[in-house]
């Protein structure tokens, strides 16, 4: 027995008139988000430029140094710098330096967002019943469904490639940072108290760098999650390893796919290590638990 | 032991809905297991006729009627695989399969298919599938009837109204995304016109999603837009936009189908041209049953039709197979023609259930 659904002409009206208001509010407010996110734009583009302009042995080297002073591993520094020959070698340094550009600037904007958010959580109970179910929702909702209004917003290009990256990979840091702090030691910061610092001195001194390795964590996987979101990110036109991985789609280059697919992975395994390599050095903080 | 396996997990699978499971119903079982492996290793003998369902409106409208028709009129099997241009040609090189490519675009599937259906390895069994249909350059009519902008040239001129999204002191106009046979053409235009030096830089729309919500958002916003759509389109007619052609005409195929249609690297010397009116063909490989080719070289439709089709469908927010339904409820006028008589009555049959 079907369920009853309300009939066809019912469900069609619905659907066509969250079209037509979605419209209407495009046409009205388009141009001005776009002004609005201009300078995000500009960012992004003189960041890529950067990346691109730079000569690839001067890339390596201040890359590689700031990977040691953060990681501080022979064995690191070693992956990173064979993994960026070999992506030179198969021709993938643009698109590589185009994709880094994106998912740093991204991970940027997330943690400068995230993590005030969390600690909005962290301290008002009310805020976390809120913002809970939108990373719910912003964590399971098929991308696509938010791609086509990003575009028709904000067109075609690297703004609304962020936008729909940051959506994605943003929950991670903000629920790492709320859980961080949530989850510290309360006779640390009741010390605090005790010693008569103000609120905001507390969370300065006392609860960010306590929760920093969570928090750091989450970080890590707004990254990946970024990294992932590339392939779906260059479907709105960003260029990078994800345009290349469409490419090979589009056209059935297995090749082509296994070496943009596995510069991707590259990315991500570096940043990924890096960012533990660094947890593990200050692992001393746990201790404090 | 592999088809022990097999039939093991048939049991599992059978068992969880009948309960009951006679020995005939195993034969039967085993004997299906043991056709569809025969398919998979010989795709001429296929039992189950493979459809591409092409990855545009029109197309993938088309591959659901194909199916609707020759289920339900001529009882064959059939299964929709899901494929672009590129995509499909090169898999029915390769390995024969899907059996039918509905509305291919000849001149976008390149040479190499030209040859392997020269040869005969694939048939192409009719042209004009949709009468009409074209790809081109378009702008939206406010912008042409509010600048005069009636060709290609006229546009080229003005990159101020259309300004890239990156750089705004340069034009921008989108082409095809990667992966679709039309990028080569958009890139080689791009040099042919010499688009570079006029002040313009191309917009890389990354996918058929993008494409649309481009023309779509731009439009929306009252907003410059040039470059690549084709028609018949929904998004075409309900936006309004107006097709520009080069002044030049189409200047021929030696320059469209050696140069355009072909890598930048290997184009040399692109010359600027209009678009060619593009013919769509169906193309299948060898071993369809005779039936289902004379039903095929008989289908064709107007391009009026097709898009009138698609507007119900984006007015009803319908799937492809939903259009196909209401075209063969709304048109059976037109489908008669392709089938004969006892097949038109079984699908009468069908439809009045």
């Amino acid at each position: 027995m079907n369920f009853p659904a309300l009939d066809r002409e019912t469900i069609t009206s619905i659907k066509k008139s969250i079209d037509a208001t979605f419209r209407e509010f495009a046409s009205n407010w388009g141009e001005w988000f776009t002004e609005l996110l201009s300078p995000l734009q500009w960012i992004l583009i003189q960041f890529e430029n950067l990346l691109i302009v730079t000569p690839w042995y001067v890339f390596l080297i201040l890359t590689g140094a700031l990977l040691w002073q953060v990681a501080r591993s022979w064995k690191l520094l070693l992956g990173f710098i064979s993994s960026f020959v070999l992506i030179g070698l198969v021709g993938m340094w643009d698109d590589t330096m185009r994709t880094l550009a994106i998912v740093v600037v991204s991970t940027f904007v997330c943690i400068v967002i995230g993590i005030p958010v969390g600690i909005l959580m962290a301290k008002n109970k009310l805020a976390q019943r809120i913002i809970l179910p939108i990373l719910d929702l912003m964590q399971t909702i098929p991308s696509f469904v938010y791609l086509i209004p990003v575009i028709m917003l904000f067109g075609l290009g690297k703004v609304p490639g962020l936008i729909a990256i940051c959506i994605f990979a943003i929950p991670p840091v903000i629920r790492f940072t709320n859980l961080g702090i949530r989850e510290i030691n309360q006779d640390l910061v009741e010390t605090g108290h005790a010693l008569g610092l103000k609120p905001m001195h507390i969370l300065a001194l006392i609860e960010i760098p306590l929760a920093r390795n969570v928090i750091l964590g989450g970080i890590n996987q707004t990254v990946m999650m970024a990294l992932a979101m590339v392939v779906i990110a260059s479907m709105i036109g960003v260029r990078g390893l994800g345009s290349q991985v469409m490419n090979a789609i589009g056209n059935g280059y297995l090749g082509l796919g296994v070496i943009s697919g596995l510069s991707i992975v590259a990315l991500a395994i570096i940043i990924d290590r890096t960012i533990q390599a660094h947890n593990k050095r200050h692992d001393s903080w746990r201790n404090y638990k | 032991m592999h088809y022990n396996s097999i039939v093991h997990i048939g049991q599992i699978q059978y068992n969880n809905t009948e309960n009951k499971m006679t020995g005939k119903h195993i034969k039967r079982f085993f004997m299906s297991m043991l056709a569809s492996m025969i398919i998979v290793t010989s795709s001429a003998q296929a039992d189950t006729i493979k459809i591409a369902e092409l990855n545009w409106q029109s197309g993938s409208m088309i591959a659901n009627i194909d199916a609707y028709i020759l289920t339900h009129g001529y009882g064959h099997k059939v299964e929709l695989i899901p494929g672009g241009i590129d995509a499909t040609i090169q898999s029915m090189m390769a390995t024969g399969s899907p059996d039918i490519f509905g509305e291919a675009w000849t001149s976008l599937l390149g040479e190499s298919a030209q040859e392997y259906i020269a040869n005969g390895t694939l048939i192409q069994v009719r042209d004009e599938v949709v009468v009409g249909a074209g790809e081109g350059f378009y702008v939206p009519d406010y912008m042409q009837e509010q600048y005069g902008l009636n060709t290609i040239e006229d546009v080229l001129a003005r990159p101020d109204l259309f300004p890239h999204p990156e750089d705004s002191s340069k034009g921008g106009i989108v082409i095809c995304p990667e992966g679709w046979s039309c990028k080569k053409h958009g890139d080689n235009l791009f040099r042919a016109f010499d688009m570079e030096a006029k002040g313009w830089k191309l917009i890389d729309p990354g996918s058929g999603t993008g494409l649309n919500a481009f023309w779509e958002g731009q439009v929306i916003k009252t907003k410059g837009a040039f470059g690549y759509y084709w028609t018949p389109t929904v998004l075409v007619g309900r936006l309004s936009l107006a097709s520009v052609a080069s002044e030049l005409g189409y200047m021929g195929d030696e320059n469209w189908v050696n140069c355009i249609s072909v890598a930048v690297e290997e184009c040399v010397n692109p010359q600027p041209t209009s678009f060619p009116l593009a013919a769509t063909g169906t193309i299948v490989a060898p071993g369809l049953d005779a039936d289902v080719i004379s039903y095929l070289t008989a289908r064709t439709m107007n391009g009026s039709v097709v898009t009138e089709m698609l507007v119900w469908s984006d007015d009803q927010q319908a799937t492809a197979e939903d259009a196909a339904l209401e075209f063969m409820r709304t048109h059976a006028d037109l489908w008669e023609t392709w089938v004969p008589t006892s097949v038109a009555n079984r699908i009468k049959a069908v439809l009045s259930r």
